[in-house]
């Protein structure tokens, strides 16, 4: 097969990351440098369509993508999402690309553009890895996407973009009782299902990054409407809207 | 510890595990099937939408619409029933290689379209694809995966537990060596489908053993032991190609054709940048052999021979020079050479010191592309031959 999943390898840094995080939920987020004011009164912000997968951890520790709880987790997040928004006064408007969108069209371009950014900010803001540090971002959050960003903005007629990415995993029970079983012989702790997001706000006139958070969870499941609701909630805590 | 009951415990979950994937035969995907969205092959179609998702957008397909139309074509001539279910995605990329995903995503690499003789050779690989897919490989495939490595873990526990050392590291290494054999067979029943098709489409029975035979040479040939990426996991063992020499065989005598001036002449504007895709990969003496093999074979003769002569002036070993010369020199001689045969001629020339053979191969160059973004500095080169 033709390339990397780029979302499977960025699950993988997640769950790297999410390793040296403690138990129950944690997020850590970072603000961009400078984030002008809000615009007063209800704001327009475009969602691109939220990355989502839940899979099942097999006896053997891989993870089999889920259809059906994919549907539901998505349809659960979304709902929230639609809440958080409007709590906010901020009206969401949703991304939908032409279905035969070339790779060079813009919406394809800032895609790729954020994803490509936002695996950046994963890897040299949130490791633990003091050598991961780039000297020229250390003390400070500036990253960009660029002023190209405003077709998006004149498409839509939108202040802002957000951006979703959940991947959520649950142990088979033979993976529960493999755990159970390892554990309590050898001492060491295999791992089961964790859920992992981040989100990220972006100017849609500057292009910067004003916003990025992740989010780690041994406990949360986003089958479940109302623990879905949770997730996304602390997922968008401090969300400077 | 007693042993006794971890082997139990071991053993329980093995029984919980063994029950999470079903080793029943699948049956054939029916025409427009989907599956059913609790399913575990559900999932496996998910994960490859989102790869088509990022297919799409991709800057390695390649969107002809003629092109595109033309190898839809040959699948749906394959098998009309599921032209529907099946999109045909032709990437950019010098290696022989297709593959098919489980949801119908049938990726072609251009290095197979410049490879192949005939529209008959390229009709046999996708053949051979859409056995996957219409034998569910991909679901079949998965489910031994996850028995397998379940199996695996669960004996490497218990293996753990009665002190066998590095019990974990061998059961793992059974199950992939298994996981392999598994795939063999399903290339046999792809073979088997594909075949099928392939022949009561009217396509050369004799062409599914041929393309193997080219592309063994070659592999031959090649300057490094990697195998092209199509013989990991479709090895054209003797075996098959004696398989699939004896279906021909047996195939009976309703008149066939290998369709080669149709399927030259569609890839013919193609070939040049198919072309420079493979001689980026340095493999010089691959190269070498599937040039020769293309020049004989009569079709873009002039494009050939001038990617050829560039083989010997990017590799520059000794005598390099000249055997260059002489390609560009035979390429020149076609109708179909192209401008920049001039200026790699001149370069060549110049760097054995011919400094008028250099000069008015420039100006040649500039007479064929007056408009070559290169042109100020061929000028100037000129101007220093002078």
């Amino acid at each position: 097969m033709l390339g990397t999943m780029r979302g499977a390898l960025r699950g993988v840094v997640l769950a790297s990351l999410a390793l040296g995080m403690a138990a129950c939920t944690q997020t850590k987020s970072f603000v961009h440098d400078q984030v002008p004011a809000r615009p007063d009164g209800s704001v327009e912000v475009l969602l691109l369509e939220p990355d989502i997968e839940l899979s099942e951890i097999s006896v053997g520790g891989i993870a089999f993508p889920k259809a059906d709880w994919t549907e539901r987790g998505r349809s659960n997040v979304n709902a929230a999402l639609v809440q958080i928004m409007e709590q906010k006064d901020a009206r969401l408007i949703y991304y939908e690309p032409p279905a035969d969108a070339p790779p060079e069209h813009p919406y394809n371009q800032i895609l790729k553009l954020h994803e490509a950014v936002g695996s950046e900010i994963l890897n040299h803001k949130y490791s633990n890895n003091s050598f991961l540090t780039l000297p020229t971002k250390k003390d400070k959050f500036d990253w960009t996407l660029g002023p190209e960003v405003q077709q998006l903005r004149e498409v839509y007629a939108a202040d802002y973009a957000l951006f979703v990415y959940f991947r959520d995993s649950f142990a088979t029970g033979g993976r529960v009782a493999m755990m159970v079983v390892v554990g309590a012989l050898t001492g060491v702790a295999i791992p089961g299902g964790f859920q992992v997001g981040y989100a990220s706000l972006v100017d849609l006139d500057s292009g910067d990054i004003l916003w990025f958070n992740v989010l780690f969870s041994e406990v949360g499941d986003l089958r479940d409407a109302g623990s879905a609701a949770e997730a996304t909630e602390d997922l968008l805590d401090q969300l400077p809207l | 510890m007693s042993r006794a009951p971890t082997s139990v415990a071991a053993c329980a979950i093995l029984l919980i595990a063994s029950a999470c994937a079903s080793t029943a035969p699948v049956s054939d995907i029916q025409p427009g099937q989907r599956p059913a969205l609790e399913s575990d092959e559900a999932g496996f179609w998910m994960a490859f939408e989102e790869f088509e998702d990022d297919l799409r957008a991709s800057s390695l397909v390649v969107r002809d619409p003629a092109l595109n139309r033309y190898v839809t074509g040959v699948v749906c001539n394959l098998a009309a029933a599921y032209c529907q279910d099946i999109r045909v995605y032709l990437i950019r990329h010098p290696a022989f290689n297709a593959s098919m995903g489980p949801n119908g995503t049938m990726q072609v690499f251009t290095g197979l379209m410049l490879r192949a003789e005939n529209e008959a050779q390229l009709a046999y690989v996708l053949g051979h694809e859409m056995g996957h897919y219409i034998r569910r490989h991909t679901l079949t495939r998965m489910r031994d995966v996850r028995n397998k490595t379940d199996a695996a873990s669960v004996f490497g526990l218990a293996g753990a537990m009665v002190g066998v050392p590095m019990s974990g590291a061998i059961s793992s290494g059974i199950a992939y060596a298994s996981i392999s054999a598994f795939g063999r067979d399903q290339e046999r029943e792809a073979d088997a489908i594909g075949f099928q098709m392939f022949r009561k489409a009217g396509y050369d029975p004799t062409q599914a053993a041929r393309i193997w035979e080219l592309l063994t040479a070659e592999a031959e040939a090649g300057d490094w032991p990697a195998p092209p990426p199509l013989f990991a996991s479709h090895p054209p063992t003797l075996e098959r190609r004696e398989t699939l020499a004896r279906l021909a065989e047996e195939a009976s005598d309703a008149p066939s054709s290998d369709y080669e001036e149709r399927y030259q002449n569609t890839i013919l504007q193609f070939r040049f940048d198919w072309l420079r895709e493979d001689l980026r990969t340095r493999n010089f003496s691959g190269s070498e052999h599937l040039y020769d093999r293309l020049v004989e074979a009569g079709h873009g003769r002039g494009e050939t021979l001038f990617f050829k002569g560039e083989i010997y002036r990017l590799r520059d070993d000794e005598g390099d020079d000249e055997k260059a010369v002489e390609a560009y020199t035979l390429a020149i001689a076609e109708r179909d050479a192209p401008p920049e045969v001039f200026r790699s001629l001149a370069f060549v020339e110049w760097s054995r010191g011919r400094r008028a053979e250099a000069r008015q191969a420039f100006e040649r160059y500039l007479e064929f592309a007056p408009s070559a973004n290169d042109r100020l500095m061929i000028e100037f080169h000129i101007e220093e031959l002078s």
